[in-house]
């Protein structure tokens, strides 16, 4: 049983790695750029259900790293006039090394407060990108590099880096979840105490969490403002991102691999549904969280799962006995 | 001199931030609840003291009294309707649920009252000044800082001397044992909900009478509450108190050396404290 599921994940894994390729040669660029929104959202938003709902570490400050992967491609690629599409996977380094700094200082605090503390280091950046000339002050900055490329070329590319993110958001976090990294990360989210007693490094094995996590963040950050080419400190590091990824998370389904492709469906439906009605789809989302909170923590995905049994990308195995026994 | 003003201005405002605080502190310290929705509801109480001022009789200052008693029933049904089916042992959903509230509050009142920026008015106290020692101070922050002291000292008393202040202690210190004693738990957090409720609309009109606001300030006023409550050190009273003119007086001498950036600053100092001393001033103080 356990054998056939994975090989199914892995079939459908190269299934929809070939469906990517594909895709721009069979699509406008209008759709296209659409696409890469979506992929760049649910990227954000799994890196956040990753963190939250994985490593057990809820931050209310996630626009941080956007932004800062999304200034490091733009001022790096301006300055030496390098190709940006390069510089992404450094991005990932750059918000990972980031995160990996404030670590010692925020895993002081927990819960709530180690959530806010995140957000206070967004402002703190915020305004300091915001008075600096160099990096554009609160006017921004524009993608210089790509004004001389081929602009179906820059579209292909995007939408390349975009669907890598998105693959890696569902099967990579899949995969991760089922190595000993993510066994430990588990065993610490649900109990310190018992994660340590069995001889998983409790705070090293977080750290490593909230830095992969975040340096993710930071990648689909660049790709985002790649994609719009300019970013601007009031919208890279607005705390409306986080509003988004948090809903996404919690409606579809919190620590599960499929919730948050359910959430980034309904809120790019609600938004376009609402699309012209100002803040109301925010209200909706929350209210909906706020609902979701109310009948189940698990989300959509979580009591579906429950509720049918139907397990597709979570880490739990067969063990061979019955564990469908409800408790 | 003008750097001494500045000082003096600084504890002032310092004062009513610590108040600020004081609301998020106080139900973190008895419930180990944060709520998220403070940071809005300070700015919703700011509408209401708005809507409220044209029928305050004697003065508009006493806004406060009718803002803070209905606050204090908004708070008790926060917790009793909401808040309370969604306690355990996970703190996440009862952080999420009041972040979700916080965002429908928030996008209600920008639908409602639009982006503009608002204040109170409270007449000719807004301008009114006096010397002291050769300082020139106003008279609006110094009575503000006297309703934050008097605030902090009767909160203070209230859960010393009186029987529900014990009763409060108790449920805080262990719930479960209180519940042998009678306590319904439930209740008592509805209660204390209440109050922090009705700190933080107080807080949330008198930086509305010395300031302005819109109906975005809610982030920035969650910051400033969280900064204070973790400076202090997680639920101290009077550890509050100095987080918030430490606060304070960071922010108006960063925007005197530095006018573009003062808030900047004042997080910075909460990185800062947080850095020294990870269990903010009550923890310096009891080390």
């Amino acid at each position: 049983m356990t054998d056939l599921r994975s090989k199914l994940v892995t079939g459908a894994a190269l299934l929809s790695a070939v469906l990517l390729i594909a895709m721009p040669h069979a699509m406008a660029e209008g759709n296209l750029r659409y696409i890469v929104e979506i992929f760049c959202v649910f990227a954000f938003a799994q890196s956040w259900n990753f963190l939250a709902g994985y490593v057990g570490l809820m931050s209310f400050g996630q626009q941080l790293f956007i932004g800062l992967g999304a200034y490091f491609v733009f001022v790096l690629s301006n300055r030496l006039g390098l190709n940006p599409f390069w510089i992404v996977p450094l991005a990932f380094v750059f918000a990972g090394t980031f995160a990996a700094l404030i670590s010692p200082l925020v895993f002081r605090l927990r819960d709530a407060y180690f959530a806010i503390s995140i957000w206070v280091i967004a402002e703190i950046v915020r305004l300091f990108i915001a008075q600096r000339d160099f990096l554009g002050s609160v006017s921004g900055l524009p993608l210089m590099a790509t004004r001389g490329m081929d602009r179906s070329l820059v579209a292909m590319w995007t939408f390349y880096l975009a669907a890598l993110l998105a693959f890696l958001a569902v099967f990579g976090l899949y995969y991760l979840s089922r190595s000993r990294l993510g066994l430990a990360l588990a065993a610490v989210r649900d109990n310190e105490g018992t994660a340590a007693s069995i001889g998983i490094n409790v705070w090293w094995t977080r750290f490593v969490g909230f830095v992969v996590g975040s340096g993710f963040t930071g990648a689909a950050g660049a790709v985002y403002y790649m994609s719009v080419f300019q970013v601007q400190p009031g919208g890279a590091f607005d705390p409306n991102w986080m509003v988004i990824m948090l809903f996404i998370v919690i409606i579809g389904g919190i620590g599960t691999v499929e919730g948050p492709i359910i959430g980034t469906a309904i809120y790019f439906l609600l938004r376009a549904f609402f699309s012209g009605t100002g803040n109301l789809y925010l209200m909706l989302l929350g209210a909906a969280a706020i609902a979701v909170m109310m009948v189940s923590a698990k989300g959509i995905w979580g009591v579906f799962r429950d509720f049918s049994g139907i397990d597709i990308l979570g880490a739990r195995r067969a063990s061979g006995f019955d564990t469908h026994t409800k408790s | 001199m003008i750097w001494v003003e500045t000082i003096v201005n600084g504890m002032l405002l310092g004062g009513l931030y610590a108040l600020v605080g004081l609301g998020l502190g106080y139900a973190f310290g008895i419930m180990k609840i944060v709520n998220v929705t403070q940071g809005d509801f300070i700015v919703a109480a700011a509408f209401l003291g708005v809507f409220l001022v044209p029928w305050t009789p004697v003065h508009p200052l006493l806004v406060i009294v009718p803002v803070a008693a209905i606050s204090f029933g908004v708070g008790i049904l926060l917790q009793w309707l909401l808040i309370n089916r969604v306690l355990g042992q996970d703190p996440i959903p009862q952080i999420l649920l009041t972040f979700g509230l916080a965002i429908v509050l928030r996008n209600g009142m920008v639908e409602l009252y639009g982006a503009n920026s608002h204040s109170i008015d409270v007449g000719e106290l807004r301008f009114m000044g006096f010397d002291f020692l050769g300082l020139r101070l106003g008279v609006l922050p110094v009575v503000i800082l006297g309703i934050a002291l008097a605030l902090f000292a009767g909160l203070h008393l209230w859960m010393r001397r009186s029987r529900m202040g014990r009763i409060i202690r108790a449920t805080a210190d262990d719930h479960q044992v209180a519940q042998l004693s009678g306590i319904n738990y439930r209740r008592v957090y509805g209660i204390a909900m209440g109050i922090a409720m009705a700190l933080s609309a107080v807080a949330g009109v008198l930086l509305a009478m010395r300031g302005s606001f819109t109906p975005y300030s809610g982030a920035d006023r969650l910051l400033i509450a969280f900064e204070v409550v973790v400076i202090g050190g997680l639920g101290s009273f009077w550890g509050m108190f100095a987080g918030g003119i430490i606060l304070g007086v960071t922010q108006l001498v960063a925007l005197k050396l530095d006018p573009s950036s003062g808030l900047m600053w004042g997080h910075l100092m909460f990185l800062l404290i947080l850095f020294l001393s990870p269990n903010g001033i009550a923890g310096m103080v009891r080390r």
